[in-house]
């Protein structure tokens, strides 16, 4: 089987309203894959910044898959979420980024976004945190069932990925 | 390597520490390599501690020059070495920034942004009134991916480190690091 490790960090949160923030992430991939080694979700800690607002994370992430097809190439599913004086969480962005598909290094953007709730609702975000969420976080993933939201644009978070691939020239993947 | 092992030298040195820094401050830097269960270290030190550089004017960098040389055995990829930094001043805990290794062969400049923990209890926020910085007990765990969920951390400064990296046997053994930037 041809294998493929992704060795990288969440470098950082940018761009989003408040600080104290943290990033929940997993993989997703297809069935042709499998994990040999590595965690494939996890959690940050929570960061937040002295002068800017750019929450320095510095995760890491270290996985090996092997693969016997390269459909379902793995991506990276986050959630942000911001953490308030009062020990709540409160969703602050979903995002997904797609692992390239060429080894190299690679400093990558998530672009986020968080629903956007009616005028109410946000009305009552704006006081007493909060704010909706999505039932089925699968939707972020799907390209059929997205035109039902209502969105709203939140950070960027940063991603540090090293793509290191093993054997796919031996099984004629053509990828360079 | 016909043994199925490949090898990761790598030398350099920590530059400087760019961070808020008082005249008359002295400043020390811890480094420690985090890797997997199947690496082995062949040569070199596996952690290290910084001489005592001390801050003359306000805000300048804190220069350290210390070096770094390390040779890594391994037979998979997987737990890629890290590195682990403390940075002290005086014996305050300042930061602990971690970096991976990198990837890829040649000479590298990271620079490696720190960050503090915060008191997550009443009575340690009451202590930093009284000079009191929580911090970890083992800074290693900064370098796993298992997580460190219910900290709370603060982000100031940053490490310039630079690093020379060379691999022997990776291609051989099927590996593709992809084209070197």
């Amino acid at each position: 089987m041809a294998e493929i490790h992704i060795i990288g960090q969440i470098l950082s949160g940018k761009g989003f309203p408040k600080q104290n923030l943290f990033c929940k992430w997993s993989f997703q991939y297809g069935n042709n894959w499998k994990v040999i080694s590595g965690r494939k979700e996890g959690q940050t800690q929570v960061e937040s910044s002295e002068f800017d607002d750019n929450c320095k994370w510095c995760f890491p992430i270290d996985i090996h898959f092997a693969t016997r097809g390269i459909q379902g190439w793995p991506k990276i599913y986050i959630q942000v979420y911001h953490l308030d004086w009062l020990g709540r969480s409160q969703l602050f962005g979903y995002g997904f980024l797609t692992i390239p598909t060429s080894p190299g290094n690679y400093v990558l953007d998530c672009f986020t976004w968080r629903p956007f709730g009616s005028l109410r609702e946000r009305f009552i975000q704006f006081f007493m945190g909060g704010g909706p969420q999505l039932k089925y976080p699968d939707l972020v993933f799907s390209a059929s069932d997205r035109y039902k939201l209502n969105t709203e644009t939140m950070g960027i978070v940063t991603f540090e990925i090293n793509v290191i691939l093993r054997n796919f020239q031996k099984f004629g993947v053509e990828y360079m | 390597m016909s043994d199925g092992t490949f090898l990761l030298s790598l030398s350099g040195q920590i530059d400087y520490i760019s961070i808020l820094a008082g005249a008359g401050s002295s400043w020390h830097c811890k480094y420690e390599f985090v890797a997997g269960p199947d690496w082995k270290i062949v040569g070199g030190l596996e952690a290290g501690l910084s001489q005592t550089a001390n801050v003359v004017s306000n805000g300048e960098d804190i220069v350290l020059n210390l070096p770094i040389d390390i040779v890594y055995k391994s037979t998979n990829l997987h737990g890629w070495p890290q590195i682990v930094l403390s940075v002290y001043s005086g014996i305050n805990l300042q930061g602990y920034g971690r970096s991976h290794i990198p990837l890829q062969p040649g000479l590298h400049k990271l620079n490696i942004s720190l960050s503090k923990p915060q008191p997550s209890s009443f009575l340690g926020y009451l202590g930093t009134f009284f000079g009191y910085q929580p911090e970890l007990l083992q800074p290693k765990m900064l370098a796993s991916t298992a997580g460190n969920n219910l900290i709370q951390m603060m982000s100031s400064g940053e490490v310039y480190v630079t690093i020379n990296n060379v691999f022997q046997g990776l291609n051989i053994l099927g590996y593709d690091i992809g084209r070197v930037n």
